[in-house]
């Protein structure tokens, strides 16, 4: 395509003007009512369609937080039945040489004295004990409650 | 029209309100569809043409900030519009270019002189008119009736075609000046034989 710029003198402006007007003197064409009902009925159609869409958008987020509280109280729940189940049994471990008491996790180091030093692992320690576990160190921040004496006894035994 | 009535169609159109899409229909339908009669020469594509324009602006008008130039907002889609069925069509054309009805270049040139279009019927001269369209090169057709049409200037068109202006108004008056070549005898022909 030819995009020079090319410039049009005074008397070609003028005449311009003329063709133009020339051009607006024609009638234009008639523009039938069917054509104009018919694009009437699909802007209703259209926005009756986007409404429906928006609608339905509205739907699938309201299902899919439905499912998330669903899924969420699920582990929630089965988080509290494990630690109820955990809390029967106490664990007894050295950490750096303090002694702490711990509730056993699925992947918690029991061995003593041994240092934690995963954070994830303390992430998970925190959610289950609700003690928060210094990720440089290993110690335990906030002291669990003492595990009880019969516990203790059962754990020796 | 007042400025205040178009910003609040505008506003309400823009919150999907099907009054305010209709208001727009009937004060721009019109110019719309013979724009798109006179770009593609076909009144039931012309047509098709409206309806697809109307279900973009459902999508489009939400992004559209009103500062007063909506008819250029308006056809600058409809151009876009207009340029993509003038490809789709040529595509189908490349296939069926041996319609022995289809006008060809210099069919309607017949002898020279003045015209005066009063003696000739309205359906005529819009025939006519569409014929000698139909003839200009894509460049020249895509400027005289986007000038016509939208009103819009040589500058903002030369804008939205992304040439210079002076090619805008070059490609203008070429356009016009076959226009007339083509128009005049045509006109003196018929009115010959009445």
């Amino acid at each position: 395509m030819k995009t020079n710029n090319e410039n049009l003198n005074d008397q070609q402006i003028e005449e311009l003007k003329k063709l133009e007007k020339l051009l607006s003197s024609f009638p234009e064409p008639h523009v039938p009512n069917h054509i104009m009902q018919t694009v009437q009925d699909s802007i209703k159609n259209e926005l009756e369609g986007l409404q429906g869409r928006i609608r339905l958008r509205l739907v699938s987020i309201l299902a899919a937080a439905a499912v998330f509280a669903i899924v969420f109280g699920a582990m929630f729940i089965n988080n509290n039945d494990t630690k109820t189940e955990i809390k029967d049994n106490p664990q007894q471990v050295s950490i750096l040489g303090n002694d702490q008491v711990l509730y056993k996790v699925g992947i918690w180091q029991e061995s003593a004295g041994e240092k934690i030093d995963n954070i994830a692992m303390n992430d998970i320690l925190t959610l289950w004990t609700g003690n928060k576990i210094n990720s440089n160190n290993g110690n335990i921040e906030e002291p669990l409650e003492p595990v009880s004496q019969k516990s203790q006894a059962s754990m020796q035994c | 029209m007042e400025k205040d009535i178009l910003a609040d169609m505008i506003s309400k159109c823009q919150k999907g309100d099907k009054d305010a899409f209709n208001w727009l229909l009937n004060e721009y339908g019109p110019r719309l569809y013979r724009y798109f009669l006179r770009t593609s020469g076909n009144d039931e594509r012309a047509g098709d043409m409206l309806q697809e324009m109307f279900v973009k602006l459902l999508q489009k008008i939400k992004k559209y900030q009103h500062q007063g130039q909506f008819e250029h907002w308006l056809f600058r889609v409809a151009a876009n519009l207009a340029r993509d069925n003038a490809r789709k069509q040529k595509n189908v054309y490349s296939l069926q270019n041996d319609d022995p009805d289809k006008p060809g270049p210099g069919d309607l040139l017949v002898g020279r002189g003045p015209g005066p279009f009063e003696n000739v019927e309205h359906s005529e001269q819009v025939e006519i008119l569409q014929q000698a369209i139909d003839m200009l090169t894509a460049d020249q057709k895509e400027i005289i009736l986007l000038r016509h049409y939208s009103q819009m200037s040589f500058q903002e068109i030369a804008q939205e075609l992304k040439i210079p202006v002076g090619t805008a108004l070059a490609r203008a008056h070429r356009g016009l000046k076959r226009l007339k070549e083509i128009l005049d005898p045509k006109i003196n022909a018929i009115t010959k034989n009445r």
